[in-house]
């Protein structure tokens, strides 16, 4: 994955939520949320924006060509707003934290055809990684969302 | 750590581990009773003034897997006012003493902001469940050394108003209860001091928002110096402080119902915790290992006796197929091998083997140490308390000097 351009801007656009399967512009929405710097790489494949926190959380948007949010990578010392960056795959992530039989403390994945998250990590090391299979650019592995 | 399946063990042949609650006998800080409930794997462990013996078992519910428990004594500050409390899960992968406050009996102070408001700890998990409760200050005891007047958390403890929603969110899943956790409390000893750290000092949007000041309706994020954020008792031990070794003993597939271990203070310390030919891996700023598979290097790999399995990687990458009824776990036809290689940011490199089994087999047995059990954690590596079995792993302790070198690293 070749990195063709770097540059770094600070949106300030209104506080809205939105994220994994969103357009384009969720993601500087997402930045605003986060009070975070917002740096945007073209990879060859896809838009990689990166959003970092004051408190050192890091949000990783994958940009498809279409300018769909195919994928989603985080980590930092606590999660981030986890409804904020799964958006509408949100309530995936949370039916499958509180099945009964979830053992504490164990990384939390989902896999469903819709999509796939993982949440993992330990104390002030917390990462993960979400994608959807449908909006995947035919040439990106999953293996990248990370 | 609840575990996906019921093991068929009556409680009661835990009865010595305390199954069923907590005990409150006032304790002293001897280390001569095996906190272990016997059984079939291994000797009777050392016993000394830095030797706190740890169990293996199903734990309080009868359907713990691969959870290792320990008796834990506080104190009221300064006094011989004790109480102990058992099956506290030993957690390598947090930092500080956590209880669930309802166990808890003695006349403990909470902490308190300038303004005289309770001092609240939220702690987060992957999932979203976390723990909520005041920061209280004890003496904690562990085998014969005394940590003095140490924050801890007392989880579900009253005096608070609910949760706040930078801590539930709107849907988080509290952990209040011994029944939440499957423990009565959990004892972070990884290599950091505080829950936190830095950055729970900080004002405005720097602070992760892990400690709250609480009036009788409200609570708001709150700025906490180090010395008041829950803390890793060994650190406040007067020796024996600069780290910790959880040894094991190896444990025969398909598993065991019990095993007594070792949790030893201190690294280089005493005659009884030298490294011995045990290589140092230094951790990376986010207490993290390298592990490499197939020549594919996954950098946010850790060992963590809290984890309950070897979690890693996924279906695809391990051509092992998940459970179909515990479908976090692999259920591979056959047993199978790995070989992998784990390395620090120092340069140590070693190989490392591992076999993981049928978790749903291996669910069918009475057993509570399942050394084979294995689940998907996708671009990483959780070495869970299965990888302790047959081993010492040593943690050395930032800010700390050993004979290999400075903490954080783990060592094995």
């Amino acid at each position: 994955m070749r990195v063709l351009t770097l540059l770094t801007m600070l949106f300030a656009a209104a506080n809205v939520f939105a994220s994994l399967g969103g357009t384009y512009t969720t993601v500087q929405d997402d930045g605003a949320h986060m009070k975070g710097a917002v740096r945007v790489r073209q990879m060859v494949a896809y838009d990689l924006h990166e959003i970092t926190a004051p408190t050192g959380v890091r949000v990783r948007e994958f940009v498809s060509p279409q300018g769909r949010v195919f994928g989603v990578a985080w980590d930092g010392p606590v999660l981030p707003d986890m409804q904020q960056v799964l958006g509408e795959y949100y309530a995936d992530y949370i039916r499958a934290a509180q099945e009964p039989t979830r053992a504490h403390g164990q990384p939390l994945v989902v896999r469903t055809p819709n999509v796939v998250i993982y949440s993992g990590g330990h104390m002030r090391s917390m990462h993960g990684s979400a994608y959807v299979p449908q909006l995947m650019p035919a040439n990106v592995k999953a293996e990248e969302v990370r | 750590m609840s575990p996906m399946r019921t093991l068929l063990v009556l409680c009661l042949l835990l009865a010595l581990a305390g199954c069923g609650g907590s005990s409150n006998s006032a304790a002293n800080n001897s280390s001569g009773s095996s906190g272990g409930s016997g059984g079939s794997g291994g000797s009777t462990p050392p016993s000394a003034v830095n030797v706190q013996p740890i169990t293996v078992n199903a734990g309080l519910f009868n359907k713990y897997a691969n959870g290792a428990f320990a008796s834990v004594t506080i104190c009221v500050p300064g006094s011989t006012n004790c109480q102990t409390i058992d099956n506290v899960l030993v957690d390598t992968g947090s930092y500080g003493l956590r209880l669930i406050s309802s166990l808890v009996t003695l006349p403990l102070t909470n902490e308190k902001d300038a303004n005289g408001n309770s001092l609240a700890n939220c702690i987060q998990y992957v999932d979203k469940s976390y723990n909520w409760g005041p920061v209280a200050i004890a003496d904690v005891k562990l085998a014969g050394e005394t940590a003095s007047s140490v924050p801890l958390e007392l989880i579900g403890g009253g005096g608070l108003p609910a949760a706040p929603s930078q801590c539930s969110g709107t849907d988080g899943k509290p952990e209040s209860t011994a029944q939440d956790l499957g423990a009565n409390g959990i004892l972070g000893i990884g290599p950091y001091q505080q829950d936190c750290g830095l950055a729970c000092t900080l004002s405005g949007s720097s602070n992760p928002g892990v400690y709250f000041t609480c009036t009788a309706s409200t609570c708001n994020v709150a700025s906490v110096p180090l010395a008041q954020q829950v803390q890793n008792p060994v650190f406040s031990f007067s020796t024996d402080n600069n780290g910790v070794i959880l040894q094991l003993p190896a444990v025969n597939p398909p598993g065991a119902t019990s095993v007594p271990g070792s949790m030893i203070f201190g690294i280089g310390t005493q005659s009884n915790n030298s490294l011995g030919s045990a290589t140092a891996y230094m951790l990376d700023n986010s207490g993290d290992i390298t592990v490499t598979y197939n020549g594919q290097p996954y950098s946010k790999s850790y060992v963590d006796s809290g984890s309950n399995a070897y979690f890693f990687l996924d279906s695809n990458s391990t051509g092992m197929p998940m459970c179909k009824s515990a479908n976090s776990f692999y259920c591979p036809a056959s047993a199978k091998d790995f070989n992998v290689t784990v390395s620090g940011t120092n340069g140590a490199s070693n190989p490392v083997t591992f076999t993981i089994a049928n978790a749903e087999s291996l669910f069918q047995t009475p057993n509570a140490a399942l050394p084979q059990l294995g689940g998907d954690s996708p671009n990483t590596f959780d070495f869970g308390l299965p990888f302790f079995y047959g081993r010492s792993v040593a943690y050395g302790y930032e800010n700390h000097t050993t004979p290999a070198g400075n903490g954080p690293f783990v060592a094995f």
